[in-house]
């Protein structure tokens, strides 16, 4: 079990199966989680406070969320942002990797790893 | 542009030489006013571009708003300078060629700046192969490879130090080969942005650059990245591994073997990370032999931050800089009492350090600038460091002694050939060696 201190984890986007999988282990470790549905939202989160892990799904307004992405590698890059897509995009992948993202998830790599994704970008503090 | 210039100066045809020069270059150039407005463009841009220089010259070359008035309005879109060349940055874009063949095109601004600020910017344009993967991306997709490779620039590396420059020179040896490179660094010494640079200043920039982080990610997906073939319809150009001794073994022996081979067209460059000394990694047992030998064709080591106060500065006002992107804030300087402090510190995390600090400094200062009590506790309240004594006198001393020990050296032993070489009286040269107890049969 890793223990934290004050561990943040922001999710932008995500679908209630997935986002209901991250708020489990999220809770499961003691972890703070946020979930916003807006890239204007997301940003305004950031400012408050940088989280340890973004997990960015795409597919809304791939042009706002990418440049969230490209801004948080150049200005917070201890932030893990985890890409999420759900169609096998390989142009999108390889562009999300080019902007920063530490992992890309989309098919056919299997969702069900994301909150162990999540888990493993959290640095491990010992109290 | 006069026409004072003595006749000397004018080719043939009356222009000016440099006009002439620019005008018959082989590189399409083009010469925008600090309004974007198209003041010159030579013969190769216009058949670069399909256009007449005659017809489109003193028209604006501003991005596209909604629906383009006319063609030629489109085509000089693609020439508008991007913000930074604006403010005075060279830079690079990748835009969607105008030309009837299509393709893509990489445009250089370079902007030329005088005492009143902003005159022009000077552009030249390179065609690019641009991946079948990426090119199908919308512009505004790409522009933001454009900006995220603005950030990653080894120019921006400059340093007196020589361990810094001796970095640069391998990061520019590295951007001109395919050859794997390992790089050796403290954590937060910056091995992730010079690999990154080293992919933007080299051949395979047009494709991807992939960090993967080999301690935060499940195995099963750097091996579905890295080794399947489905992972490299991504055409990536450079994959970063950092830790590759935390994968497991049987990975680590199969990126053994394809580091080895390496001889697909299409193969990624690979640029491997580590915080500690590798060979120390092998001996222990967690790093395969055989990918530390294949990813260490050319080794560079990064110098930790405490090495490199002299560049404290400029990576202030680099960092600084980089935090207006979060938060907004018109945080420029560091007060001299803050400096102070920043510098007496040891700095174990390095610039990943520095930058956090002076992130959360900038959202506490109230000012244009961060004072000491902005800092947090820890460096406000450091011990400065103690002033650094230069003893003239030892100093002189181990001087003479090495000048009165070479003079013997040349002479053989002989003291007043010695005497002569040094210039001065043999009897000043005898009290001298008995001063510091050599002798002259030790020569």
């Amino acid at each position: 079990m890793i223990t934290m201190k004050q561990a943040q984890i922001l999710t932008y986007g995500l679908e209630a199966g997935l986002a209901g999988r991250v708020q489990a282990m999220a809770h499961d470790h003691g972890l703070w989680l946020r979930a916003v549905q807006h890239v204007d939202a997301c940003r305004s989160a950031m400012r408050q406070g940088t989280p340890a892990v973004l997990v960015l799904m795409l597919g809304k307004d791939l042009v706002h969320e990418l440049t969230l992405l490209q801004e948080l590698s150049a200005a917070a890059p201890d932030t893990a942002v985890i890409v999420v897509g759900d169609t096998d995009n390989p142009a999108l992948a390889a562009l999300a990797w080019d902007l920063g993202a530490r992992c890309v998830m989309q098919p056919p790599l299997p969702i069900e790893l994301l909150p162990e994704v999540v888990l493993r970008q959290l640095p491990a503090v010992e109290r | 542009m006069t026409d004072a210039s003595p006749a000397s100066d004018r080719d043939p045809s009356g222009e000016l030489r440099w006009q002439s020069y620019l005008r018959h270059a082989r590189e399409p150039l083009f010469l925008l006013g600090r309004h974007r407005r198209l003041l010159f463009a030579n013969r190769a841009w216009e058949e670069a571009t399909g256009l007449r220089l005659a017809a489109v010259r003193g028209k604006q070359c501003r991005p596209k708003r909604g629906r383009a008035q006319d063609h030629e309005e489109a085509a000089l879109a693609v020439f508008a300078p991007p913000a930074e060349a604006l403010a005075g940055q060279t830079c690079q874009a990748r835009r969607r060629a105008v030309a009837p063949a299509g393709g893509w095109w990489q445009l250089d601004f370079f902007p030329l700046l005088g005492g009143q600020g902003l005159l022009g910017v000077l552009g030249k344009i390179t065609v690019v192969p641009m991946p079948a993967v990426l090119a199908q991306l919308p512009d505004r997709l790409m522009a933001l490879r454009d900006r995220q490779a603005n950030c990653f620039r080894l120019d921006s590396m400059s340093s007196a130090l020589p361990a810094v420059e001796r970095v640069g020179e391998q990061a520019r040896l590295a951007s001109q080969g395919h050859m794997p490179v390992t790089l050796i660094g403290e954590a937060g010494t910056g091995k992730h942005w010079l690999a990154r640079a080293i992919h933007q200043a080299g051949a395979s920039r047009d494709r991807c650059f992939a960090c993967v982080d080999c301690r935060a990610l499940p195995p099963i997906l750097v091996d579905g990245l890295l080794l399947d073939p489905r992972g490299r319809r991504m055409a990536l150009g450079t994959v970063y591994l950092r830790e590759p001794g935390e994968l497991p073994r049987d990975l680590q022996d199969r990126l053994a073997q394809v580091l080895r081979s390496g001889d697909e067209a299409d193969a990624p460059r690979w640029i491997v990370g580590h915080r500690a000394d590798p060979a120390e990694s092998v001996r222990a047992g967690r790093l395969v032999h055989e990918l530390h030998c294949a990813a260490s064709t050319l080794i560079v080591h990064l110098p930790p931050l405490r090495d490199r106060l002299a560049d404290l500065d400029a990576f202030i006002d680099c960092f600084l800089a980089r935090t207006r992107l979060l938060i907004e804030h018109k945080i420029a300087l560091v007060s001299p009492e803050a400096a102070l402090a920043l510098r007496a510190h040891g700095w174990p995390g390095n610039l990943r350090e520095l930058y956090d600090v002076l992130r959360a400094a900038s959202a506490r200062a109230k000012g244009e600038r961060i004072e000491l009590a902005d800092l947090p506790f820890f460096l406000r309240n450091a011990p400065l460091p103690a002033e650094k004594k230069l003893p003239l006198d030892a100093l002189l001393e181990q001087a003479e002694r090495r000048l009165i020990e070479r003079a013997l050296r040349q002479a053989h032993g002989n003291r007043t050939r010695a005497a002569e070489i040094l210039g001065i009286w043999r009897a000043r040269l005898q009290r001298r060696m008995e001063h510091f107890g050599i002798d002259a049969n030790d020569e």
